[in-house]
């Protein structure tokens, strides 16, 4: 399923949402952004959870306002602050899935909670926050849907419980089509899972780049006052000052690499880009 | 609809105390003599009660932004709480009025009232118990469970302050009440009941309206 988010604009007091996002069919696309970048009000504002002031939704070319309870079907959801009400237990919610979703896959959903030891007769208030997490992504997934749009699905999770969740992904992608927006604040995740990202940072994207791309051409340069002085900036994108020089951001690593070779170059990732896009001039 | 029907049919079976009271209050209609309408009716608001507290349990933890990631429209949403509202208030009127003609056969009609108490209950009380429930249906998703309360006792004192000031007048006028009543005699219950019901029926109609767009105004 393809999901084009175009211009959507939102007001809270100061705060102003501007973006623009778009979601392949095939493709795990993230969204990367501190608490309070406007992660979560774009996520409400694609699931017609708050009324955007400006901009389109499109869902596989229909805007999202028109979708039928049908089409939602299509749609698997994580949010970070909210789930089934917390005084049902699992068991009370097999048969609202069954219900609501004609591809829900009853049978693979007990499975998977059995395989993730989560209690079904236990409400779900009085599950850790690990347990809730795990149960929130196996419900996006349970019905076969064509687009999961997920906020921060691995927040609170250890490193294990994260492994399985992202393991479930890669799973779920295995059929064709099928797309994925994420959010999350663990930049690790996101480089191992997402095929783009998307960088948010006071209602506005920052940019957007694959993470292939990110990952190999994007770089730290780590300069004294004398190399930063001496270097060609024209690849500089951000820079820095520390206390021990410069750090200089670069989408062309290969080209200081080559041409500076005493300078320090260290390998792009999302936090260090991240930071630099926000904290460099 | 049946999905979210099932939801919040689990979320009442949670609600065990109020559900064994009700059976308890059933169960114990002799004993209690007091007046079967007024039990039939009692059972049946604390079933409404108990349908509109669904929406505070799923509103808990900010329930309802997930809700409606769902297949659940707003419209939908609102739509199923009218019917389940609907649907308790005539099984547990039916449940509780059964119960009552089966003590009348067993105990003798002075034990368990007469069965034209519990026609007068249906024609008259029912009505205005849903009168009740279409006023406190809306103000809940309005105002969420705890301002709810706080908009309910105002509701509750200014019906009361109503009811002070009727008091009044027909204390002032009683020769008018009087005739007043005797006019309502002689049209007979079952008209009355026609009457109440068809104010129940477009408060209904007025309550879902204010309800659906209430809920489509709402942000989460």
């Amino acid at each position: 399923m393809e999901l084009q988010v175009k211009g959507i604009q939102k007001t809270y007091g100061k705060f102003g949402l501007d973006v623009s996002i778009e979601v392949l069919p095939g493709q795990i696309t993230g969204l990367v952004g501190k608490n309070g970048a406007g992660k979560s009000t774009t996520f409400k504002s694609i699931l017609g959870l708050i009324k955007v002031e400006g901009g389109e939704i499109l869902l596989d070319g229909k805007p999202a306002e028109a979708l039928t309870n049908k089409e939602k079907e299509k749609l698997g959801v994580v949010l970070s602050n909210s789930s089934f009400s917390g005084w049902l237990t699992i068991e009370d919610i097999i048969p609202v899935l069954r219900n609501m979703y004609q591809e829900f896959e009853e049978e693979t959903f007990k499975k998977n909670c059995e395989k993730m030891e989560l209690p079904l007769k236990k409400p779900i208030k009085d599950f850790s926050t690990g347990m809730a997490a795990k149960l929130k992504v196996l419900v996006a997934i349970s019905h076969k849907a064509e687009l999961l749009i997920m906020d921060e699905p691995t927040s609170g999770l250890d490193v294990m419980a994260r492994n399985e969740i992202l393991d479930l992904l890669r799973e779920y992608m295995e059929v064709e089509e099928r797309s994925i927006l994420i959010s999350s604040h663990i930049s690790s995740d996101l480089e191992t899972l997402c095929d783009d990202l998307y960088m948010i940072d006071n209602g506005k994207i920052l940019m957007h780049e694959e993470t292939d791309v990110l990952l190999a051409d994007y770089g730290v340069l780590k300069l004294t006052q004398q190399q930063y002085e001496k270097i060609e900036k024209q690849y500089v994108m951000k820079t820095r000052k520390d206390n021990n020089g410069y750090l200089c951001l670069t989408k062309e690593k290969a080209f200081y690499a080559e041409n500076y070779p005493d300078v320090a170059i260290e390998k792009g990732n999302i936090d260090d880009v991240f930071t630099l896009m926000i904290q460099g001039e | 609809m049946k999905g979210l029907l099932i939801k919040d049919w689990k979320l009442m079976t949670r609600q065990k105390t109020t559900l064994l009271m009700v059976l308890v209050i059933i169960a114990m209609f002799p004993a209690l003599d007091m007046d079967p309408g007024f039990i039939v009716t009692y059972t049946m608001m604390i079933l409404l009660f108990m349908t509109v507290s669904t929406i505070s349990y799923d509103d808990f933890d900010n329930g309802m932004a997930f809700l409606f990631t769902l297949p659940v429209d707003r419209k939908t949403y609102v739509r199923e709480k009218y019917a389940l509202g609907l649907l308790t208030a005539v099984t547990g009127w039916l449940l509780a009025a059964l119960v009552n003609v089966a003590y009348i056969f067993i105990l003798s009609e002075k034990a368990g009232g007469t069965i034209a108490d519990i026609l007068f209950s249906g024609v008259v009380i029912f009505p205005v118990a849903l009168i009740m429930w279409e006023v406190l249906l809306p103000l809940q998703l309005k105002f969420g469970s705890e301002k709810a309360k706080l908009v309910i006792f105002i509701v509750a004192g200014i019906a009361a302050a109503i009811g002070v000031i009727a008091s009044k007048i027909v204390e002032k006028n009683p020769e008018q009440v009087n005739n007043l009543l005797e006019k309502v005699k002689e049209i007979g219950p079952s008209a009355v009941g026609i009457v109440f019901f068809a104010v129940a029926i477009i408060g209904l109609l007025i309550s879902y309206a204010c309800s659906v767009k209430i809920m489509e105004k709402k942000e989460y």
